[in-house]
Order: structure tokens, then sequence, then C-alpha cells
């Protein structure tokens, strides 16, 4: 029977599990780790990764009912949790080099990763972290490295199919926990793909092996033998293959909207300072804030030069990788890129739907503040959702809301309206209805310039 | 790859019974490492050698060419 308050994702490893203790995340260290647990620590393995800023630290704590624990540690909590397939390319391609180094530096102290998942790892702005402080193991010299099929299907076969093919197999994470599976991205690759030693090693002659290996034979067993230097030059082989893959955002609509907009420059000033003066106007500061179809980012910075910590949502990947990029240049730690499209918000997946959740699962309403900038008309006009869906929708995130209201009249919306009917209640007083049913107050700003207008609602 | 008695040796052979590990690695998994592994492991050793020897050459080359120019020293200085 699963402990009351135990994360539901949080069950496959024996060696602890992480529950929430009074809204705040805890790792339960159970007795049989215990051993691994204190040579960890001896190593100084936890010390140098604490260091590095590559594992999330952590500290012991007491807490009632949990005597039967080795150890009950509270790491450092993550402003918002985000999944592989909200990332972008440049964020899982972090994540595959940070797996890498861990495991590397692990094996120069005696450990090794059981694990090699990419849901292991988190991201704080542009810093990737192991938040899975009990995925070590003693490293026994000679013996093969047991993550490394997962480590190739959860990061190597995404990454390389984004290199060779397309960025939208991305988001086919969310198909499988276990990532791509391996006779698949052998199936997906080109054949050029063949003539690279390193993919045919990993993924080909991988995929080959896997199908055709004696998996429950284990009436016969002995040790097979991978040398350390062998296990190394594997390490080191996928870190290089990993560094060398590529993928470049294209020119795309939502990219260049701030270069190509209906804005002047005073009405871009003139946005930016009434959102500035709103931010300014909240009673007390948030923790976080939601910009949806935050673009690049330019408008999320807003939050963030005021330390608050701001994910910047966008269904466009060339977007979110040119925000990743400048966050990972600014080495900004309160900025979050991540890929949200509105329309297909990211599923619950996983066991019993439980393992992984969806967005609104995850912020539980606690948000200091939405934005939606520049964005109602996508959602109404070119999607169809009704405004009242809109404002339902963004207010399970958060009590205030900062929204940009985009007229018919507006040149952006009369582009959409070139092949799409406009909807007979796409209208100031309906869209005020609709936010008003779920943020009964209100102030509006009619941006200087411009026929938009900036709204702030409250609930 | 076909299933050669040999093939099915190796492969059923490499068999690990895992320490705290709850994921299944797979036996494919461990004959990849151990053919990689080997042939990697095999290219860092040799590299290995190969800087060992030249360090050896670079330091034997740097002792000899300092022993010849303290006799050249020696030599000038003689009257």
């Amino acid at each position: 029977m699963l402990a009351p308050s135990r994360l539901a994702g949080s069950f496959r490893d024996p060696s602890g599990y992480v529950f929430r203790h009074e809204g705040i995340i805890h790792r339960w260290v159970a007795r049989e780790y215990a051993e691994t647990y204190q040579a960890l620590e001896r190593s100084g393995l936890f010390a140098e990764l604490f260091e590095r800023g590559w594992l999330a630290p952590h500290e012991q704590v007491s807490l009632p009912h949990c005597e039967e624990a080795f150890k009950v540690i509270r790491p450092q909590q993550i402003p918002l949790i985000s999944y592989p397939y909200e990332w972008c390319f440049g964020q899982l391609r972090a994540a595959a080099l940070l797996t890498l180094d861990i495991q590397l530096a692990a094996m120069a102290r005696g450990f090794s990763l059981k694990d090699a998942s990419n849901y292991n790892i988190q991201f704080v702005g542009a810093f990737p972290m192991l938040i899975d402080t009990l995925s070590f193991e003693p490293y026994v010299p000679g013996r093969p490295w047991i993550a490394y099929r997962q480590f190739c299907q959860h990061f190597l076969a995404p990454l390389l199919l984004v290199h060779y093919r397309d960025v939208r197999f991305l988001k086919h994470l969310s198909t499988d926990v276990h990532g791509i599976p391996l006779d698949l991205a052998s199936k997906l690759l080109p054949w050029t793909s063949l003539t690279n030693l390193s993919v045919l090693s990993h993924i080909h002659l991988h995929a080959q092996t896997s199908a055709r290996a004696s998996e429950g034979d284990g009436s016969r067993r002995s040790k097979a033998h991978v040398s350390e230097a062998g296990l190394t030059g594997i390490l080191e082989n996928l870190r290089g293959l990993v560094r060398r893959l590529k993928w470049e955002p294209s020119a795309s609509t939502w990219r260049d909207y701030y270069s190509a907009t209906n804005y002047s420059d005073e009405s871009m000033r003139h946005k930016q300072q009434v959102i500035e003066q709103t931010i300014d106007s909240f009673p007390s500061k948030p923790t976080l804030a939601l910009d949806f179809g935050g673009n690049t980012g330019r408008f999320s910075r807003l939050f963030s030069a005021r330390k608050i910590y701001v994910a910047t949502l966008d269904v466009d990947v060339s977007c979110v990788e040119i925000s990743y990029r400048q966050t990972q240049k600014e080495s900004d730690r309160l900025v979050l890129p991540m890929v949200l499209d509105l329309a297909n918000p990211s599923p619950a997946i996983g066991w019993a739907n439980r393992e992984r959740e969806t967005l609104e699962q995850r912020v539980a309403g606690g948000a200091g503040a939405v934005m939606a900038l520049a964005l109602i008309h996508h959602l109404v006009i070119s999607l169809n959702i009704p405004m009242r869906g809109v404002a339902e929708y963004f207010s399970k995130f958060a009590s205030r809301l900062i929204i940009e209201w985009v007229p018919a009249s507006d040149s952006q919306v009369q582009r959409l309206l070139a092949s799409r009917i406009l909807p007979p209640d796409y209208t100031e007083d309906s869209f005020r209805e609709a936010m008003g049913q779920f943020f009964p107050r209100h102030t509006a700003t009619r941006i200087h310039g411009s026929e938009r207008s900036i709204y702030f609602y409250e609930a | 790859m076909r299933n050669t008695p040999f093939t099915a040796f190796i492969i059923v052979s490499l068999a690990v019974s895992p320490a705290q590990a709850y994921i299944d690695p797979g036996s494919g998994s461990y004959l990849i490492q151990v053919l990689i592994g080997c042939l990697l492991g095999t290219m860092i050793s040799i590299k290995a050698f190969w800087r060992n020897i030249w360090m050896s050459i670079r330091l034997k080359t740097g002792a000899g060419r300092a022993g010849a120019t303290k006799a050249e020293d020696s030599a000038s200085s003689t009257p």
C-alpha cells in the first residue's frame, strides 16, 4: 500500500521514494540503501556533484511517521517540473550530456548510475540537474552499465531522430515513458546513419542484438565483462556523438513576430511599461509565473527581472530553442522555456495516467500570475476554442491574469481571416464577459498607437 | 546475427545479477557493450601505450639535449 503522501509516479525504485509533506517534496531513503548512501557520502561524490551544480543539493530532516526510513532528505525544490517532451532539442541534449558526465564522475569515485531516465533530470532556468539522489549503485569494475539501453532510448534515439529527421519527434516522447524503442529508432533513421560507426553501434546493432538476445534465460548466469577503460570509452564515445548532434531553428512566423508586427517602437515600449507596472502592483511577489504563447520570452523576462521564476510556454519549438539559448548565454536561473501546445497540452501518462502529470496538475493553482499576450485571437479564431473555455483554463493556474485583447480589425487577425471565418462572438464585450466569469475584477489599458489593450484580471 | 551456438553462449553468458538496479538492462545491451567496450578499450589502451612511449622519448631526448648542451658549455669554457 502506498503511503498517502507518496507521489504517484514514485514507485519503481526500491531504494526509496518521493513524497510531499506540508507541500514540500522530500525523499524517503530506505534502510536497504543505507550502506550505499553512507558510502556515497564518504566517497565525496555527493559533495562533488553539489559543487558542480549537477545534483539537486539536499539536507537531512526529521519528520514524524518516518521512523522506518534510514533517512529523510529534503532536496532543493524545483520551481516547475518539466518533462522531456516539453523540452527543445538543446535542453534534451544538455540533459543527455549531464547524465554522461555524472556517470563518468560517479565511476571515478566507485559508483555508477543504475538508471539513465530522462525524467531524472530537471531544469532550473537554463541549468539541468539530476534530481534522483538515490540513482547510484556501487560500480564493480568489469560490469557493463546497466542503464546503457535506457540512455539510448531516453536520450540518444530522440536526439538522433531530430538530427537526422524532424524536430517533431521530441514530442513523441510523451507516447512512451520508456523512451523511443531501439528497433523503432533504427527503422526511422535514414540509411546514411549507418555510415556513422557510433550510430551504427549504439542504435542499429544495439537494436538487432536486443531483438535477438535471450532475455528470460536466468538459469545460466555468469558475469559479462566490460573493462573500466572499455566502459569509459563507450561513455566518451556517446558524449562525443551527442555533442556533434545539431538542430537549428528555422525562420518561423512566431520567431519573426516581434520584428514584423503591427507594433511601432512606441507601442512596444508602452506595452512593456504597462506590463511592468501591472507586475509591480501585485501585493506580494509570486514564486511562479506562466507566460502562455511567450514566444522567445521577451515579456517573460519582465517577471524574471523582478526575481520571479517564469516559464515561457510556446507551441513553436524554434522559439523555445532560441529562448533556451538565450537563458544559457545569460546563465539565467529564472526563465524556463518549455514547449506547450495549448490546443493539445501534455497529457498525464504512465501507470494509471499518474506517473507524469499535466501542467495543470503540476501547477495546481499555485502560479502567482498567468500572462497571455497576443494569443487570444489564435486560440479563438485559429483553434475555435470558446472564449469562456480559454478563461476557465487560465483560471486553473492562477488568480491573476495579464491578457492582451486583439480586436478583429488588427492586422494579425485580418491575416488569419484570409482563410477563416470570424466567430460572431469575437468582440471585446464578449471577451470581457467570458474573462469576468472567472476573474471578476479587471483594469484595462489601451496600448498607445495600437488597437490592442492589456487587461489585468484578478479573481 | 545468426543464432549459432557460439552466439547463444555469448548472449546467455552475458546475464548479470543486478545489485540494486530495478530496470531491465537487456542481454543484448550487454553484448553490445562487450563488443564496443572491447574495441574502444583497446583503442584507449593503445593510445595510452603510445602516449607513454612518446613521453619517454621526449624525456630521453630532452635529457640527451641537456647533456649535449652541458658538454658544449664545458668545451666552450675550456681555455
